[in-house]
Order: structure tokens, then C-alpha cells, then sequence
């Protein structure tokens, strides 16, 4: 370091003599140039010539370099004694700062000069003393730092061997703490596990309410079984699973048998055999687990396990629960399974499971006694007969109204006298019974008469509540009452017409004879007068037919006899048949017949009835005189032909149109024209057409006319094997 | 003497009806030979042998059926021209009626005097 100084300091000094003797030795070039030049131009100006001034330049030359170089030299050796001195101080300085640097605070400048250097030098002389100082202070703070942490840790020395660990001691602690913790957690895991137990009983009592409501549901062995089955197979692999169940009256057994895993044989082959010597020896009280080995040889011997099974006879175990309900042996299941799959929670299980479906079968069977003599207590109250037929044909029940009304036995006998008085008249049981047992067809008998008693008879097939066909029913309904309050109103619709009209007939014929003058002669007020009588009694008898037709059509057994028809002849004899009414009324009326229309079956009796009724209208409620009527024939389409009868009368009010065809209905505008309509030739006409598939509608303009369609199938009417035609008007 | 007027049995038993057809009829230059029930009916017909007889259904002891059953056993009455006047509409009754051997079957209330004379004129000739 000290050399570095050295030479910082030397460089310095020699660095700035260099620089000015540069600057100078420039400067004098400069200078000498510029003083040749400025000279040679005087003496260029002064006149001299070329010699004189080459000479005075070059003495110039000489004279002001020489000068030049000295000056420099000088100025040179000058600058570096004056550098030389001022670098003492700084030499000084550096001096000290050396000193500092090495840690050595005690070094002062001696500075003899008192100009800006002592400042510098006091400064450095004052911070060397600071710094004396502090290093003393930071000395002495040490010194006491450290007693203090002396007399501390001195004292901690004593603090801590007052509270010595005793460390055995504490491991002691240690050991206990652990041990109550290992013991916590062993509890912990005690109370884990008894929460999972709990849990899963609770799952398992879940499960077997599930099953239990499940099984409630079903009232059918089968079913039950079935969900047994499926209740099992999720939480047991077994191999497979057996039922042995008496039926209600202990003469049918129901077996069934599951398999869950694939084996060559139905490994329960003779269950029923083993099952019922199972629960024979049950009885005698034998110890479960033997009755179980002995099941297991029963069922398959050691040989066959290896073959069905694919594993050891030991490798598998047989578990028997019996079901019972109210000590009574309803029946019993066994199951198959490995070994390792059994465990003492399904064993608890598979008990519940069996009380649970011991329950569900005896709740099955009460309740199904108790539905069944509701139904059987429902079945022997009814007025209806019931003859119940089994899927062999075979008559399973007969209640006492059928007993009754067809002398049938409730054990089946009478049933064929019944069968062949049925078949007197056509009706075919055996054939009905058949296709419902077989088919599930409903037929239907609409009258059957025997001994003077008439019946109802529907047959139907009868089906259980799981869908399952087993028999058919006859139900017998009585309808001798209805029947014979049927033939009273017949007869007082006979006896009616007969009464009604008799009198009637006295009254018309008398008068006629006056009118006629054939008893003698009449003056104008007396003819008139009888003249109204007539037509009075006209309307009378008119109304007792239409009222006789009303109910002949109504009971629905009017008979119809269509024979082949000519449409066009026939309306040309209805129209001449009221041509004197038109007459009368001076209405003309036109016929017109498009095209060739078809021979059709129809009543003429009834068809007469319907058109006389429509021309009939339309000539009476031709409002004015000189009306005109047009009626029309003509084929509609392929299946039908329309009749049309237009007048221009008084025409149908709108709000009055939809009840034109109403029984007894006449609008009021009708009733101001013609005082004697009844209201019933629309009703009977559209009854008439329409009982013949075909259809009567009218177009009408109040004050402008009215005209009424008739369509008719060209299929014609059917015969009808009825009791009744109409009252011909 | 004057040509025999036809002879018609008229079986009817309401009084009103039998005077009003009674009269007519002998207006119209026919006998009328009358009866009010069924037996008196084929006594009448037996006796009078008509030209036409003109029958009611509903009487009393026998009715128009029976009668006309029983004297189209006869040979000598079997070919009078029977015509039912009743007041039975019914297709069967009008069924039986000509089944039986009537020529026409005529509801009174339908038909006036002058109608029956027609009918009757007709089935004469």
C-alpha cells in the first residue's frame, strides 16, 4: 500500500509537469509560427528581399525557439518543485490515513503551516481521536456486555440446577400418559366398533323391515318367495336357496327352489321328502346342528359336492329355519352355502328373516280368509246369480240366487237341465264358458226364457290378482219384471190406441155423415161449425198415432221389413197421397228424379211415414198461396241417394233450428200457421232415418223457405225382428 | 123387383161406430146385417152369407181373428172378401190379418165413410 502511495504521489507530480510542458511546447509552437508568419508579412510589406528574409526568418526561427525551450524547461522544473512541495501535506495525510488503516488511531499530523492544510490536518487529527475514543468505548461496552453475561449465565447455572429434571421421573409420566392414551384409544376403538355393529344392525333391522314390508305386500306364496330369494342374494352368495310351504289347506305343498350359482343338478332334488321329514323331526326336538349335517348328506353326499359344487363336502354347510306362526309349522327354508361365507351376523339374520316371513305368510293367509269371505259373504248376498265355473269347466260355485232363479245346486247339479233348456232356445253356454276360460271373451244373452221366467245372462271370464285366468262366471239377471212391465206397457199402448181410437172413430164418421148432408141440411154456421168438430177430431187421431209411434220407436223394438224399393215411384205415390192437401192450400209441387238411381231395401211402411211427414210440412207452412214445392231425387255419391223437399214458406227461425227435431217441439212461427201440428212428425222421422243409418238435416231462411235432405244408404235397411210398426197415419 | 142389394156383415162391437157404418153403408144402397160379437159375428155370416163382411178385431167372446179362422173353414164362406176395420195398427196384427186370408186391413180412424165405401166398391167387383 505504501508503495502504491509512492507512486500515486510521483505520478501525480510527473503527470502534471508532462501535461505542462505539453501545453506549453504547443503554445511556443504556436506562438513561433504565428510570430515567423506576422514577421515575414512586415518584411514582405517593408520591402526586403528573399535572402534578407529568408536569413531574418531563420535567426528568428532560432532565436524564438531557443527562447522558447527555455522558457519550457524552466517552467517544467518549476512546476514540479511546486508540486513536489504541495504533496508534503498530502504526503502528511496520506501518512496518517495509512495509520488509521491499520488500526493505528494514536498516529497525529504534525502540520507547521497554518493555511488551509491544518484544517485538513486538525480534521484528520480530530477524527483520529474520535475514533480512539469510541473504539475505547466499544472496548469498555464489550467488557461489561460480557460480565454481564457472565454474572447471568452464572446466575441461569443456578437456576437451573435448582430445577433439575429429575428424568426418570418424567419418563415415568411419560409411560403413564401413554398407556391412559393407548387405553383411550383402545376404548375409542371399542366404541367405533360397537357404533359400526349398532349401525349395521340397524342397516340389517332396516333391511328387514324392508323386507318385512315387502313381504307384507305380496299375498301370494310365490311373490314372497320371490323377494325372499332376492333379499338373501344381496348379502349372501349362496348356492341356493329352498322353500317348502303347505298351501291353507295343508294338502298342497309349494315348493320352490333357487339356485344363485350355476351347478349342474338342482342340487334340492326330493327337498320336499327331506323338508317334511325336517320338520317331522323338528318335532321331536333334535338338536338343529344334526338335523342340518344329516339335511346336508341327504342332499347331496360327499361325492356329489365335488362334481355339482366344484368343492369339498366340508367346504359347505346347510342351514335350516323353520316358519312357524302361532305353533303352527307353516313350512320351512333351507339354504346352501360355503363355508367361509357364513358368519354368525348372517345366521341372525337368516332367523330374523324367517320369523319375518313366517309373519308375512300368516298375515297372507288371514288375509286372505278374510277377503275371501268378504267376497264369499259379498257373493252369497247378491240378487244376481253367480255360477262360477273353474279353468276345468267344472262349476266351483253356485250362490243361492242362481240357485234360485235356475234350480242349479250349489254342488253343480241341475246345471246340465239348465245347459240344454238354454240350448232349447239357442243359447249356447258350453260354447260362452269355453272362449272365456280359454280366450277371456265376454258374451252377453240378452233374453232367455225358462219356465215362464225371463233372464239377463252375462259371461264373463274371471281372472285372480295376479292376472291369471281360472274360470268364468255366469251372472244371471233376472229381468221377468222388467219383462212383463215391458209387455204391460205393450199392452197398454194396445189397448190405449183401441180405446182412444174408438171413440174417435164414432166421433169422425158422424160427423162426416152431417157435413156430407146425407142426414139432412145444413145451414152455413152449422156446417162450419161441424167442419171444426172434424178437423178437431182429425188432430186427435193424428196425435194418438204419432204418441203410439213415439213409443214403439222409443222401446226401441220397432220391426223394420225392407223390401226392394223404387225410390222414384214410391215418393211420386207419397206426393199424389198429398196432393189434396196441397190443393187445398193451392201448392204445387214438383218431382224431379236425376239419373238412375238404385233399388233399395226400405220399409216402405216407415219410409211413407217420414216423407208424408216432410211434405206434409212443407205444404202447411207454405205461409202464402200459390207456394210451389220442389222435391228431388238423386244419387249423393256410391253409398248413398238424397231426397230433398224445398218449399218456399215461412222458413225456420235460427234461434229455434237446433230444436226442430225435439219431441213435441213446434216453433212459435209454425204454431201461428198451422194450429194442429203435434210436434212429433220431425221427432218420429229423424228416429226412423236414423234407425235406418241414415241422416235427415234441413237449410232454412225464415220468410224465405225451407228445405229438408234426406240420405239414405243404398245398402238399404236392415230387417229388424221387432214387435212393433208404426201407427200408420 | 129391383137387383138384390149386396149384403154386408158388419162385426163391430162399439154401437156408435156399428150405427155410423150402418148408415152409411145403407146410404150407399148396401144391407147391412150387423152383429156385436164374435159369435154372433159367425151366426150372422153362417145365416146371411154376405157379399162382403167388414170385421172388427177386438170383440167380445171371439175376436176378428178367430172369426175369420173359423169361417174360412167353411167352403162356402171361405171366399167372401173379408176386410179388417180396426183400430190395431200393428204390422203383426195387419200381418195376421192377411196371413189369415183378408183381403184389406183398414184402421178406422184413418179412413173416412166415403174411403170405406170406396175400398168396399172395390173389392166387389
Amino acid at each position: 500500500m505504501i508503495e502504491k502511495d509512492d507512486n500515486l504521489k510521483s505520478g501525480i507530480a510527473i503527470k502534471i509537469t508532462i501535461s505542462f510542458f505539453i501545453i506549453l511546447l504547443l503554445f511556443g509552437i504556436v506562438i513561433v509560427s504565428f510570430s515567423k508568419i506576422i514577421l515575414k508579412k512586415e518584411l514582405l510589406a517593408g520591402g526586403a528581399d528573399q535572402e534578407l528574409l529568408a536569413e531574418t526568418l531563420n535567426s528568428f526561427t532560432l532565436f524564438s525557439t531557443s527562447i522558447i525551450t527555455f522558457v519550457i524547461l524552466f517552467s517544467c522544473v518549476a512546476a514540479y518543485f511546486i508540486v513536489h512541495i504541495i504533496n508534503r501535506p498530502i504526503k502528511k495525510l496520506e501518512k496518517a490515513a495509512r495509520e488509521f488503516s491499520n488500526g493505528n488511531f494514536n498516529y497525529r499530523i504534525n502540520v507547521h503551516t497554518s493555511d488551509e492544510w491544518t484544517v485538513l490536518a486538525d480534521s484528520f487529527n480530530d477524527a483520529g481521536e474520535e475514533v480512539k475514543k469510541l473504539r475505547k468505548n466499544e472496548k469498555d461496552y464489550n467488557l461489561k456486555l460480557e460480565n454481564e453475561v457472565e454474572t447471568k449465565t452464572s446466575e441461569l447455572k443456578k437456576l437451573l440446577k435448582g430445577v433439575e429434571f429429575d428424568k426418570d421421573e418424567m419418563d415415568k409420566q411419560r409411560a403413564a400418559i401413554l398407556n391412559i392414551l393407548e387405553d383411550t384409544y383402545d376404548a375409542q376403538q371399542n366404541i367405533k366398533d360397537t357404533n359400526t355393529s349398532l349401525q349395521n344392525r340397524q342397516k340389517e333391522l332396516e333391511a328387514i323391515a324392508e323386507l318385512s314390508k315387502k313381504l307384507s305386500m305380496k299375498i301370494d306364496i310365490d311373490g314372497m318367495m320371490a323377494t325372499v330369494r332376492e333379499f338373501v342374494g344381496n348379502f349372501l352368495d349362496f348356492n341356493c336357496l329352498g322353500f317348502y310351504i303347505f298351501s291353507d289347506d295343508k294338502n298342497v305343498k309349494v315348493v320352490r327352489r333357487f339356485l344363485n350359482k350355476k351347478t349342474g343338478v338342482n342340487v334340492l332334488n326330493g327337498l320336499e321328502e327331506i323338508m317334511s321329514d325336517f320338520l317331522s323331526q323338528e318335532n321331536k326336538k333334535e338338536k338343529k346342528e344334526e338335523i342340518e349335517k344329516s339335511f346336508k348328506e341327504a342332499l347331496f353326499g360327499e361325492q356329489k359336492s365335488k362334481i355339482i359344487l366344484g368343492g369339498n363336502f366340508d367346504d359347505f354347510e346347510v342351514r335350516t329355519f323353520k316358519l312357524v306362526s302361532g305353533g303352527n309349522a307353516m313350512g320351512a327354508f333351507c339354504l346352501l352355502a360355503e363355508k367361509n361365507k357364513l358368519n354368525k351376523d348372517i345366521d341372525r339374520i337368516l332367523n330374523t328373516i324367517s320369523s319375518a316371513v313366517s309373519v308375512a305368510i300368516a298375515g297372507a293367509r288371514a288375509y286372505n280368509v278374510s277377503e275371501r269371505s268378504k267376497t264369499e259373504s259379498l257373493i252369497y248376498s247378491l240378487s244376481n246369480g253367480i255360477i262360477m265355473y273353474d279353468e276345468h269347466q267344472k262349476v266351483a260355485l253356485v250362490n243361492p240366487a242362481a240357485s234360485l232363479l235356475t234350480g242349479v245346486k250349489p254342488d253343480g247339479t241341475g246345471m246340465d237341465a239348465f245347459l240344454s233348456s238354454a240350448k232349447v232356445q239357442n243359447v249356447d253356454f258350453s260354447y260362452y264358458l269355453k272362449e272365456a276360460i280359454k280366450n277371456g271373451k265376454y258374451s252377453h244373452v240378452e233374453t232367455l226364457n225358462i219356465n215362464e221366467s225371463y233372464f239377463e245372462v252375462f259371461i264373463n271370464p274371471v281372472t285372480d290378482a295376479v292376472k291369471k285366468r281360472f274360470g268364468a262366471a255366469l251372472i244371471i239377471h233376472d229381468i221377468t219384471q222388467i219383462k212383463l212391465i215391458d209387455r204391460m206397457k205393450t199392452e197398454f199402448v194396445s189397448v190405449a190406441s183401441h180405446q182412444l181410437r174408438t171413440p174417435l172413430t164414432a166421433i169422425k164418421l158422424f160427423t162426416e155423415m152431417l157435413i156430407g148432408k146425407e142426414v139432412g141440411e145444413l145451414n152455413k154456421d152449422q156446417q162450419e161449425y161441424l167442419e171444426n168438430v172434424y178437423e178437431s177430431t182429425e188432430r186427435m187421431v193424428r196425435l194418438v198415432n204419432d204418441l203410439l209411434n213415439v213409443t214403439r220407436i222409443e222401446s226401441g223394438r220397432l220391426s223394420i221389413n225392407p223390401e226392394p224399393t223404387d225410390l222414384s215411384k214410391f215418393l211420386k205415390s207419397v206426393i199424389s197421397e198429398a196432393n189434396p192437401l196441397a190443393r187445398l192450400k193451392k201448392i204445387a209441387i214438383d218431382f224431379n228424379s236425376k239419373g238412375k238411381i238404385p233399388v233399395i231395401n226400405l220399409d216402405v211402411n216407415l219410409v211413407r211415414q217420414v216423407f208424408h211427414n216432410l211434405i206434409t210440412n212443407a205444404i202447411r207452412y207454405s205461409g202464402q198461396k200459390n207456394g210451389r214445392i220442389k222435391i228431388s231425387l238423386k244419387k249423393h255419391n256410391a253409398k248413398n241417394v238424397l231426397i230433398s223437399i224445398s218449399d218456399n214458406g215461412i222458413g225456420i227461425p235460427e234461434n229455434v233450428q237446433k230444436r226442430i227435431f225435439e219431441k213435441f217441439y213446434r216453433a212459435d212461427n209454425a204454431v201461428k200457421v198451422a194450429t194442429e201440428g203435434t210436434g212429433l212428425g220431425l221427432y218420429v222421422s229423424k228416429m226412423i232415418i236414423e234407425q235406418s243409418d241414415g241422416e235427415i238435416w234441413f237449410e232454412s231462411k225464415p220468410g224465405k223457405g225451407t228445405t229438408f235432405f234426406v240420405k239414405l244408404p243404398t245398402k238399404g235397411m236392415k230387417k229388424i225382428e221387432g214387435e212393433r210398426g208404426l201407427a200408420i197415419s | 123387383m129391383g137387383k138384390a142389394k149386396v149384403k154386408i156383415v158388419l162385426a163391430e162391437d162399439d154401437k156408435f161406430i156399428s150405427k155410423a157404418y150402418q148408415d152409411g153403408l145403407r146410404r150407399g144402397n148396401y144391407e147391412v146385417i150387423p152383429a156385436f160379437n164374435g159369435i154372433e159375428a159367425v151366426e150372422k155370416i153362417k145365416a146371411e152369407k154376405p157379399d162382403l163382411i167388414l170385421l172388427d178385431i177386438i170383440m167380445p167372446d171371439k175376436n176378428g181373428f178367430e172369426v175369420l179362422e173359423e169361417i174360412k173353414i167353411i167352403p162356402e164362406l171361405k171366399n167372401i172378401p173379408v176386410i179388417f176395420l180396426s183400430n190395431l195398427g200393428q204390422e203383426t196384427d195387419i200381418q195376421k190379418g192377411r196371413e189369415l186370408g183378408a183381403v184389406d186391413y183398414l184402421i178406422k180412424s184413418n179412413f173416412s165413410m166415403k174411403e170405406v165405401i170406396s175400398k168396399i166398391s172395390e173389392y166387389l167387383k
